[in-house]
């Protein structure tokens, strides 16, 4: 700790050397509802430099005392031209205009800056909800992890599912943070929708290379998430109905401009319509499923100094199945609280506190006459961070910060009961872990063409007792048993995480930019299925499971065109990945009695590489985006696939994504998507034999097949209501257009427009019979979605 | 667990239509292997039928079914401390009664038997408590060996039929059974109707020639290690034709059936076997399921299972 504030003090000393400089600081903010712009940039013409506001919109620029222009810029905001003339250290909060007060999306004035090509950082993307929630919608549910789906080197994980896999890196390599707190798993009903509701939402940024090392602890993305802080100046309410859910959102101020609120939540009612259309004597009456969100925040300003926020979100899946003598409720959900402290030491030092709370629980519990069965698992954080900006001149933006997290894993806890014998299924299993985290990185303009981002991040994990380990032969049978006390270590890990990134400006509009990161991840998320289930377990790096290392290059040129309207890159990468885990081929976790969770398990190691393509069209009625990736992800495991290579499950070689949005007036805006990708590889059976009367199969070799290629149109329609009406002034007598107190918008879309039955999955059938001399097996192919239109109407007042 | 993914299914059907349709998929041709089917209980002898495992798309007439049997395998048993060459039966040589036999166990019709040659391994040795019979076959110049052992026999405590609620004459089986201290015992479960059918086609015949096993027909004593307690089984998915009056009683004991329950204990081995079994057969058609190959304990490059059985017998009267 020492060491690190020494190098903090030597960072803080690059401020002497600019004597004669002053410090421009401040936040950025929606003009309409006081909410702090995140990612919005501040380009000073005069110098050709910018900086962009931090996650809480705070920016600094330290420039030598003058006359500047500055040009704010941020997606979906009218840009804002601010002359000042700097002579001391001053406060600026500016305030941007949305472009519609409903429609915020696609509509800038002016050119904006370039950040697609002056920035260092790689393969990052910010998503706005406004441009997000015009394109079309599953089932009419806006779903921001779908349209994260949608951009080059990000893939989905199947047919409807918001799960996600970021080149070639599993479903627990994503970071996703929602105002900083973990979400361990962001889907609902298996996938098909994500926890995130969009209403809540004000910005969704995806990093793929090049983590920043302010982020670790996971291998190959970060979703940042954040939510709306609420209306700082009116109260408000949103919400919508749609075919599966509603939604309802209220903010508003408590005391205007100082403090504000929001509420908003999320329920399915599925089960409701499914009442009244399955009749009592159906298999299926008594199924009941249903999913909810809440998220709640509030904040409050106690200055320009210093800001509290406290935000949560609640959101559970319930199944429930109820006949005469059996039953089974299923709940399963995600729970996460963040409170977190804006600090400003002065006008260049920016600190960041934060508090968070999450968690992720499965409880089944099902019965059948006597017979009862319950089984539990989940995880829990306890996590604090602080987080420091430091801006010593435009030539350095300096970010450090320590982090630390108390993880409570519960492997799956079984229970049951079978009239009154207790059957024993060992005591409750808790691992316990610590996880810390020092950071520092330095964005430094070495010359006006070239900048570099160097970093590091010094990452720490212990698997704490109380532990006992039991020791296996290879018949399985217990050989030894280790056993550590409460706080005692088992195993303690410490890594340094390297990471590095620069641009190089070939001309005004194009750049080079290059990156390598080496990260650690210390929690894993083992799954026995083929997706992701609710079922999924994470577990903590042990004295068995070494931490997952990852390695990463990246190159990329981003050039943009006629005046940035249109930003192109093409980014290829190489990722190498180190002690994987899986489940043994065939391994039933039971953690049974003197067994321990992570025994079944086995590790192996995967690299993938590939070439992505972005064209993004930002400005302009028309707008929108086309991605293309090709890639190979592998896996080899000693104890998978007989040792040899395999393709991962989410290999695709081709992936092609188009999003668009044509705003034709001001009633009506048309959305469309366009999805391409290589089939999923699955293990087909080569061979069959008898044994008994029992026909089985020996599989070939894991993956070696590809289903066909999956491929998607969706459509969308929106008809917003007119923003204002024209009334008659009471003291001139003439038509004055006054803004309207409700104004809402139907979105009409149809997914899989031209009835594409594509395969989920393929299974094995036989048909005929043995004693007739017809037996036949057959291969069968499933598929889920047909042409499903839906709409939603929302509405605002 | 596997109530879990049955609950998945239903959930899914459900919320969404889904479409099914048939459709090709290539797969390259591999050498087929040798499977062993071979069995040896208490009392009886050790009988063992050799086939190869064929393409898993291939055909399935009479005629390739009858090439795929093994007649020119040699095999050897051993109890430990004898070994013998093992006895080979043909279907064109063998008496009506036996021919029988091997038509239940590879699952044909007896007359059809008689039109091919096909043959099967036996010894005049009866499986005993406590012994473990090895076997080593020689077959196209590889040597495929396996043990199994003959463990004690652990009865049920009790066995009783009940109706289930719902229902007026259609219930499961159920038992109690006091599993001794120490981990390690399975258990395996049979049944079978030995009663006649009182109606339609098959009437006058035995609902069940043969014992049957149930889903989840093998389990071990992971978690309940120790302990006395009461379980429940269904009636085992056998034959289409004889379930009865379908769809009713499809899965489902019956007042008025006479069930002998044969429960056995297994070794690790065979074990292992029918769990990976289970959850191969579980898993096809899940898109939730990995798939699974199932561990054979045959040494070599061969699929099957070679397996012992302790058992006992209770008899129930459906009422």
């Amino acid at each position: 700790m020492r060491q690190f504030l020494l190098i903090a003090c030597v960072f803080a000393s690059y401020s002497a050397s600019f004597a004669q400089n002053s410090t421009l600081s401040g936040y950025l903010k929606d003009a309409k509802t006081g909410e702090v712009l995140i990612s919005a940039n501040i380009y000073v013409e005069e110098l050709k430099k910018g900086v962009a506001s931090n996650l809480y919109g705070f920016y600094s620029l330290t420039m030598p005392n003058g006359e500047y222009t500055l040009r704010i810029s941020y997606l979906g905001y009218q840009e804002l031209t601010q002359k000042v003339i700097l002579k001391d250290d001053t406060k600026l909060n500016l305030e941007l205009v949305p472009t519609g007060v409903v429609m915020k999306e696609f509509k800038v004035e002016a050119d904006k800056a370039s950040d697609n090509t002056e920035s260092t950082q790689m393969g990052k993307i910010d998503m706005e909800v406004s441009q997000i929630k015009t394109l079309p919608a599953f089932m009419g549910e806006v779903d921001v992890l779908k349209t994260i789906q949608l951009l080059p080197g990000v893939q989905s994980s199947g047919e409807g599912n918001a799960g996600f896999y970021v080149r070639g890196g599993g479903p627990d390599q994503n970071l996703i943070l929602l105002d900083e707190a973990v979400v361990y798993n962001a889907s609902h009903l298996f996938g098909f929708f994500s926890v995130f509701n969009a209403d809540a939402i004000k910005n969704v940024s995806i990093t793929k290379g090049g983590m920043p090392a302010q982020y670790g602890g996971r291998l190959s993305s970060v979703l940042d998430i954040s939510m709306k802080d609420g209306n700082y100046r009116e109260f408000e309410v949103d919400g919508g109905l749609g075919l599966i859910s509603s939604r309802l959102t209220l903010q508003g101020p408590i005391q205007k401009d100082k403090s504000s609120f929001i509420v908003s939540g999320r329920r399915t009612y599925i089960d409701v319509l499914m009442k009244a259309f399955i009749p009592e004597t159906s298999d299926f009456s008594g199924t009941s499923y249903f999913f909810y969100d809440l998220n709640a925040k509030a904040n409050y300003v106690f200055s320009d100094k210093d800001k509290l926020f406290l935000s949560g979100y609640f959101g559970k899946d319930v199944f429930n199945f109820q006949e005469e003598d059996f039953s089974i409720n299923v709940p399963w959900g995600n729970a996460t609280a963040s409170l977190r402290w804006n600090h400003l030491f002065n006008d260049k030092l920016f600190v960041n506190t934060t508090a968070i709370y999450s968690s992720y629980d499965f409880t089944f519990d099902g019965s059948a006459d006597e017979f009862r069965f319950g089984l539990f698992s989940g995880i829990r954080d306890w996590n604090m961070k602080v987080d420091f900006s430091y801006y010593p001149s435009l030539k350095h933006t300096i970010k450090f910060g320590a982090n630390y997290i108390y993880h409570t894993f519960i492997p799956t806890n079984v229970s049951a009961q079978s009239g009154d014998t207790e059957f024993d299924f060992g005591d409750k299993k808790r691992l316990y872990a610590h996880e810390e985290a020092l950071y520092i990185q330095d964005d430094i303009e070495i010359t006006n063409l070239f900048k570099v981002n160097l970093g590091v991040r010094l990452s720490a994990f212990q698997h704490v007792g109380p532990f006992t380990r039991f020791v296996k032969d290879q018949d399985g049978n217990t050989t030894e048993e280790i056993t550590y006390g409460r706080g005692e270590v088992t195993q303690s890990y410490i890594n340094p995480e390297p990471r590095m990134s620069a641009r190089y400006t070939l001309n005004e509009t194009s750049s080079l930019k290059a990156g390598v990161t080496l990260n650690y991840q210390y929690m894993h998320l083992v799954s026995l299925a083929a997706n992701s289930l609710p079922t999924d377990l994470w577990l903590p790096t042990t004295d068995r499971v070494k931490p997952q290392r990852g390695t990463q290059y990246s190159l990329g040129y981003f050039k943009n065109f006629k005046k940035n309207t249109y930003e192109t890159s093409v980014e290829i990468y190489y990722k190498d990945m180190q002690n994987l885990v899986e489940y043994r081929e065939g391994s039933q976790p039971t953690d049974g009695l003197s067994d321990n969770v992570d025994n079944p398990l086995t590790f192996g190691r995967g690299y993938s590489y590939g070439a992505e393509f972005f064209v993004k069209k930002a400005l302009g009625d028309f707008s929108g985006w086309v991605g293309y990736t090709w890639s190979r992800t592998s896996r080899i495991f000693e104890e998978i696939n007989n040792g040899e290579e395999y393709p991962a499950k989410f290999d695709r070689r081709h992936d092609l994504s188009i999003a668009l949005t044509y705003k034709m007036n001001k009633r009506w805006t048309f959305g469309g998507v366009f999805v391409y990708a290589t089939g999923n590889s699955i293990t087909l059976p080569y061979q069959r034999y008898f044994v008994g009367n029992e026909l089985l199969v020996e599989y070939g070799p894991r993956n070696s097949y590809r289903m066909v290629p999956y491929h998607r149109a969706d459509i969308s329609a929106t008809w917003y209501s007119k923003k204002t009406k024209k009334v008659k002034d009471v003291e001139t007598g003439e038509l004055v257009e006054v803004p309207k107190k409700l104004i809402h918008n139907w979105n009409f879309s149809i997914f899989n427009v031209y009835n594409r039955a594509n395969p989920y999955f393929i299974y094995f059938d036989a048909e005929g019979d043995f004693q007739q001399g017809d037996f036949q097996p057959v291969a069968k192919q499933v598929s889920l979605f047909p042409i499903l239109p839906s709409v939603t109407w929302n509405f605002s007042f | 667990m596997n109530k879990i993914f049955v609950v998945i299914g239903v959930l899914m059907i459900l919320f969404i239509s889904s479409c099914e349709k048939e459709i090709s998929v290539d797969i390259p041709a591999v050498e087929s292997r040798l499977v062993v089917d071979g069995r040896i209980e208490l009392g009886t002898n050790p009988f063992i039928i050799l086939t190869k495992s064929s393409g898993y798309f291939d055909p399935a007439n009479f005629e390739a079914i009858a090439a795929n049997f093994v007649n020119d395998a040699t095999i050897t048993i051993s109890d430990g401390t004898t070994t013998e060459p093992m006895i080979k039966l043909c279907s064109s040589t063998l008496p009506p009664n036996q021919l029988g036999e091997i038509a239940e166990n590879i699952g044909v019709d007896s007359a059809l038997l008689a039109n091919y040659d096909i043959c099967a391994y036996t010894h005049p040795w009866t499986g005993e408590i406590g012994k473990s019979y090895t076997i080593a076959i020689d077959w196209n110049n590889e040597i495929y060996t396996s043990t199994t052992t003959l463990l004690d026999t652990i009865p049920l405590d009790s066995a009783w039929f009940r109706i289930e609620p719902g229902f007026d004459s259609l219930g499961f089986m159920r038992a109690i059974i006091s599993d001794p201290p120490g981990l390690g015992n399975n258990y395996f479960w049979e049944a079978k109707r030995i009663n006649t059918f009182k109606y339609g086609e098959l009437e006058g015949e035995v609902k069940d020639p043969n014992f049957l096993s149930p889903t989840n027909a093998s389990f071990d004593d992971t978690f309940f290690d120790g302990l006395t307690f009461d379980f429940a089984y269904d009636r085992a998915r056998g034959d289409a034709s004889r379930q009865g009056e379908s769809p009713p009683e499809r899965g489902f004991f019956k007042v008025g059936d006479t069930v002998v329950i044969k429960f056995s204990t297994i070794d690790k081995g065979v074990y292992k076997f029918y769990d990976d079994l289970e959850i191969q057969v579980g898993s096809n058609g899940s898109p939730f399921a990995s798939p699974i190959n199932i561990t054979s304990n045959i040494e070599g490059n061969a699929f099957g299972l070679w397996a012992g059985y302790s058992s006992t017998y209770d008899t129930v009267i459906c009422k």
